[in-house]
């Protein structure tokens, strides 16, 4: 195939994980925790910090769905083959990062092995059809830097602050980057 | 198609499949299930009229089938790939696959008729 039929196929085989604003009320939560480890507190609160990032985290999926009805609207519906809705390959990546923190585990590496396997799988996905979602190479450097900060044995409450902030950031990368190439691919036309 | 004459073998493609617009729109419909006439327009850059058009040739080739529906008494159209459909795509491919090969080994031979002193 050419490469333009090669992202043409790409787009279309990829169109709701594409669908990027969907995730990014999902980055709302990390923030929150972020700023929630930032802001030191003396005074107990009513609700503790993690039934505030629960409640988050279900009002982010519930926002997900009139995204995606925003998203069926202006582009339409695309229902993937059944062999290529992408649960497999998430299902094998979701095994591939537990065997990478078992065999860390069991080998006693101080050496963060799940994230260099995520930061790899994220370059690969960066890559992939001549860079057409090359923001997660730079999602991936986020990772690189933050195994980079862990050298210097930063207090753990720093370390959490600095993973939400990642996680945040990755999910606002993915979210926008992953819009403008399917809001691109489906105003630029390509077969024109 | 004889190997020294790799190029004879573009006349012999399916000239439905092989349009741009055409084969872009089969490429896409290839990768779904089905696929909503706006996503397709979106993704082709066509005007609705010509989108109409290619895929009504397509259909009547048998290769799409095309569903209307009403959602929220909005019309909606669905188009999707026939197993005649994904077989010609997929010959489509497999054949220029074959030329493209061919042509990369092909070397010209010089007529001796052509070739003076």
């Amino acid at each position: 195939m050419t490469t333009q039929q090669d992202r043409i196929c790409y787009i279309t085989e990829h169109y709701e994980q594409l669908q990027g604003l969907r995730v990014l009320p999902l980055s709302v939560p990390f923030v929150v925790a972020a700023l929630w480890n930032l802001l030191p507190s003396t005074k107990p609160t009513a609700i503790s910090a993690r039934t505030v990032e629960l409640i988050l985290v279900s009002v982010a999926v519930a926002a997900s769905f009139p995204i995606r009805a925003y998203y069926r609207r202006r582009f339409g519906r695309v229902p993937a083959l059944p062999w290529r809705s992408g649960v497999l390959p998430l299902v094998g990546y979701v095994a591939l990062l537990v065997l990478a923190e078992a065999i860390r585990e069991v080998a006693a590496w101080q050496l963060p092995l799940p994230l260099i396997v995520l930061a790899l799988l994220l370059v690969r996905l960066g890559l992939q059809v001549g860079g057409l979602r090359q923001h997660y190479v730079w999602i991936a450097c986020g990772c690189f830097v933050f195994m980079a900060l862990g050298q210097w044995s930063a207090p753990p409450n720093v370390r959490a602050v600095e993973l939400d902030l990642l996680m945040a950031g990755g999910l606002v990368t993915a979210a926008i980057g992953d819009d403008r190439v399917l809001r691109r691919a489906l105003t630029g036309g390509y077969a024109t | 198609m004889k190997p020294d004459q790799p190029f004879d073998g573009v006349a012999l493609l399916n000239r439905l499949v092989h349009d741009p617009a055409r084969l872009s729109l089969l490429t896409a419909l290839s990768a779904c299930r089905s696929a909503d006439f706006v996503y397709l327009q979106g993704l082709t850059g066509l005007s609705a009229g010509n989108l109409s058009a290619n895929i009504a040739k397509l259909r009547d080739a048998g290769f799409v089938t095309v569903d209307k529906t009403f959602t929220r008494s909005y019309p909606r159209t669905t188009v999707a790939l026939t197993k005649a459909g994904r077989e010609a795509v997929a010959a489509h491919w497999k054949k220029l696959d074959q030329l493209r090969r061919a042509a990369r080994e092909w070397r010209a031979v010089p007529d001796p008729k052509l070739v003076r002193g």
